[in-house]
């Protein structure tokens, strides 16, 4: 029997030409995971899992898995801001979750997701930082988040942000009290004080492939291909906390108002299926 | 408090200084008392575990005026970076690389947009080819509703939300985009249509100075 | 990795042959320094250097911390010469060259180690709250010669820089906001001055203030750091060729007079930077009036 010379194994085609391989199946209204353009992976959300932490969550959005535990302590403040205390939020991409990532310092992706995080937080004024205030001046606690992704095919901005804002929301800290006499703080056995959130923002994650077609919730492979990402992110009110758009080729208002249209339905989703996780 | 003395709407002075140190290309660009020099560097000689086969490797790094470089400045290497890749014609430099610096002269607020404006004049400074221009300007919603563009620091301490775009010469699409704060979908696209305008006067600068700069 | 083309044996011997008669490349003689500018302001702490074709910015600033333990009575001074690609190409970041080290070094030896700024006047509460201040300095041109121009941008913005009032009544501490209240300069002991000297074959031939090319051919160099006390504050001759002592006493003497013209034009353009910020505050009163 001879073989066709010309005609490729879908895997080779996948591998040599990865934007015609994605291309032929947009063509046809779907993606290479059975998805339409417009639909998102299973998300599912675990709260307080970690019991060494002061809160935790575990977030996985299809494969892409995130683990996000809060730890407190207690810090001086600054000097300008003697009733704040501080949110530090970090994600480690090592690794583990996958092979693009090499061991050592924080690399840039990882970096630039801890400084959108970290914006996010301060922006949306997420928590009133005076609430972590113990004595004026002198303590305050300090919560540092710290995300880690475990199993990484895409979208993890999504998942980091759903993780970070559902373990701020199971957060348990002791009471504490500043002695005067003996100039250290102390706090009880039982955890019993939890964060109020002051705003609750979710994000949601467009690809745009050819400059026209949104790909929602991108994997591994769409992201790498694509080169360009939107992110928008609302809260529970509907109001804007943050657009980021980098890369690629120019694109539209329309894509714009797309994008913002899909992310106000999604966050209706989102918020049921972190209420269905407690 | 001293207020604006500007209209919400006008940009500040814009100068621009081409060839300000020696590389192969080079600029400074001002918005008013913002000062970024950005340095292009290529297409040179690449390491061989950052070569690329098809096209020219791009490196960016970003130096603030004040302390060591932070995740702050890593995010705005990856801004500038994915902006400039796309409109740099790098297939036709393979196996080389483009090295872009930026340096923070004097920062007065929108220090981001002076930034991608400085790599913009500096890449076509140094003979890159590319195929479209990125600008960039930014402009902020203040606490009364307001939409101030080219913000000062001081105004953007207080602001409400601060959006940073970039657009494109030919199609003014968007390149890049990035909005933080608390804002509505109306304020938003105010302030692209509002930032838009502005960056048609950037371009137009631009193309003066080079105008000036042949003759 | 871009390395930087070594000189041809040409361009050596031409050099070379320029010092027998006393000519350098760009028609200065042996002792002559390049032209200096130093640009201060617009705000306070920010110096730009151009000696000839090399480039340096100096930004000074200033915040409240914790002094150090064995040292509650003082603030702190620190410095950051990071090299940039910029004006070191094939430089890699976050890994220090050669000359990166040797750079800190020399400033650090000239500034920090000698006291030039007075560091206990930086103290607010012993054992509570200092001031930090930290000099950033940014090279942005090579064109030779990088440490002179540093320290000339180092000092000039430690002179020009201004930091914010601090009042203390007993355990009260108030910071006064810099359009509240003037900010008050840095108490600084002495002003040392770097002078850096190239020498060439074995010893007969030297140069004051080095061009790049100048430098690519030397056999040995030697830097002296005087004050405006006349002191010797560094004095570094790391390996190369050996001198006698006589070419080191008429070194330090030539030294001595580059470092008063330096200082001139430090002074010159602390009195511009003056004048043009009385201008601008009186251009401020009229418009708001």
């Amino acid at each position: 029997m001879v073989k066709n010379s010309l005609a490729f194994e879908a895997e080779t085609f996948r591998k040599i030409q990865p934007q015609e391989y994605l291309r032929r199946f947009i063509q046809g209204n779907i993606r290479p995971d059975g998805r339409s353009l417009s639909q998102f992976r299973p998300t599912t959300v675990n709260q307080s899992c970690i019991t060494t932490t002061n809160g935790s969550s575990m977030v996985r959005i299809g494969n892409t898995t995130v683990v996000c535990g809060i730890k407190a302590e207690v810090a001086t403040p600054k000097f300008n801001s003697p009733l704040e205390g501080y949110l530090v939020p970090n994600i480690d991409l090592s690794p583990i979750c996958s092979p693009k990532f090499k061991p050592g310092p924080p690399g840039e992706l990882a970096q630039v997701l801890s400084e959108n995080l970290n914006n996010l937080l301060k922006s949306a004024s997420v928590l009133d930082l005076t609430s972590l205030c113990i004595k004026e001046g002198i303590a305050v606690w300090v919560l540092y988040i710290d995300l880690v992704c475990v199993n990484y095919d895409g979208n993890i901005y999504d998942a980091s942000v759903i993780g970070m804002i559902t373990a701020l929301t199971n957060v348990k800290l002791p009471e504490a009290t500043f002695e005067e006499s003996s100039g250290l703080v102390k706090a009880t056995e039982e955890l019993s004080v939890t964060l109020k959130l002051q705003r609750i923002p979710y994000s949601v994650t467009v690809a745009l492939f050819d400059g026209q077609h949104l790909l929602v919730d991108p994997t591994e492979v769409e992201e790498s291909i694509t080169s360009e990402q939107i992110t928008i992110v609302f809260d529970e009110v509907g109001q804007l906390c943050s657009i980021w758009k980098v890369g690629g080729l120019p694109s539209s208002p329309e894509h714009l108002k797309q994008c913002m249209n899909i992310a106000r339905e999604r966050y209706k989703q989102i918020s049921m299926i972190v209420k269905s996780s407690i | 408090m001293a207020s604006r003395k500007r209209p919400p709407s006008k940009i500040r002075t814009i100068s621009i200084e081409p060839n300000y140190v020696n590389r192969d290309g080079s600029a400074l660009f001002k918005f008013g008392d913002s000062a970024v020099v950005c340095s292009v560097n290529g297409p040179t000689e690449v390491k061989l575990r950052d070569e690329k086969v098809d096209k020219a490797t791009i490196d960016v790094i970003f130096k603030p005026l004040v302390g060591l470089p932070g995740t702050k400045d890593k995010t705005h290497e990856y801004i500038i970076r994915s902006t400039v890749e796309s409109v740099i014609k790098s297939n036709l430099y393979p196996r080389t690389l483009i090295q872009i610096v930026c340096q923070v002269m004097m920062d007065d607020g929108n220090i981001l947009a002076t930034a991608i404006n400085a790599t913009t004049y500096a890449l076509m400074n140094a003979g890159v080819e590319m195929k479209d221009i990125a600008v960039a300007v930014a402009c902020i919603v203040n606490k009364d509703g307001n939409i101030l563009i080219d913000p000062e620091l001081r105004e953007i301490e207080k602001a409400q939300s601060y959006h940073t775009f970039a657009f494109s010469k030919t199609s003014f699409g968007l390149l890049f985009c990035e909005s933080t704060g608390l804002f509505t979908e109306e304020q938003y696209f105010e302030c692209y249509a509002i930032c838009k305008i502005a960056a048609q006067e950037i371009i137009d600068k631009i193309r003066m100075k080079i105008q000036l700069d042949l003759t | 990795m871009v390395k930087e083309l070594e000189l041809s044996t040409n361009e050596k011997e031409l050099i070379i042959s320029g010092l027998k008669e006393g000519i350098r490349l760009d028609g200065r003689g042996i002792d002559d320094f390049r032209s200096l500018k130093i640009t201060l302001g617009p705000e306070y702490g920010r110096s730009e250097v151009k000696l000839g074709d090399t480039k340096v910015l100096a930004k000074v600033s200033c915040e409240v911390a914790r002094p150090y333990p064995d040292r509650p009575n003082e603030g702190m001074l620190t410095l950051n010469t990071e090299l940039s690609p910029m004006a070191f190409a094939g430089l890699e970041p976050g890994r220090p060259s050669e000359e990166e080290v040797l750079v800190s070094r020399i400033l650090e030896k000239a500034i920090k180690i000698n006291r030039a700024v007075d560091v206990e006047g930086l103290c607010i509460v012993a054992n509570e709250l200092a001031w930090s201040i930290h000099v950033d300095v940014h090279f942005l041109d090579n064109d030779g010669n990088i440490i002179d121009a540093a320290c000339i941008a180092a000092i000039s913005a430690l002179s020009h820089f201004r930091r914010p009032d601090v009042t203390v009544i007993g355990e009260d501490v108030t910071i006064h906001p810099v359009d509240q209240r003037n900010p008050v300069p840095l108490s600084i002991h002495h002003t040392p001055i770097c002078v850096t000297f190239a020498f060439f074959e074995n010893g007969d031939l030297w140069v004051v203030d080095p061009s790049l090319k100048e430098e690519q051919i030397r056999r040995g160099d030697m830097i002296i750091a005087i004050n405006n006390h006349k002191e010797i504050c560094v004095l570094s001759k790391a390996g190369g060729l050996p001198l006698e002592m006589l070419t080191i006493i008429q070194c330090s003497k030539l030294a001595a007079s580059k470092v008063d013209w330096v200082r001139e034009k430090i002074q010159d353009a602390i009195a511009n930077a003056a004048e043009v910020e009385k201008r601008k505050t009186l251009r401020e009163i009229i418009i708001d009036d």
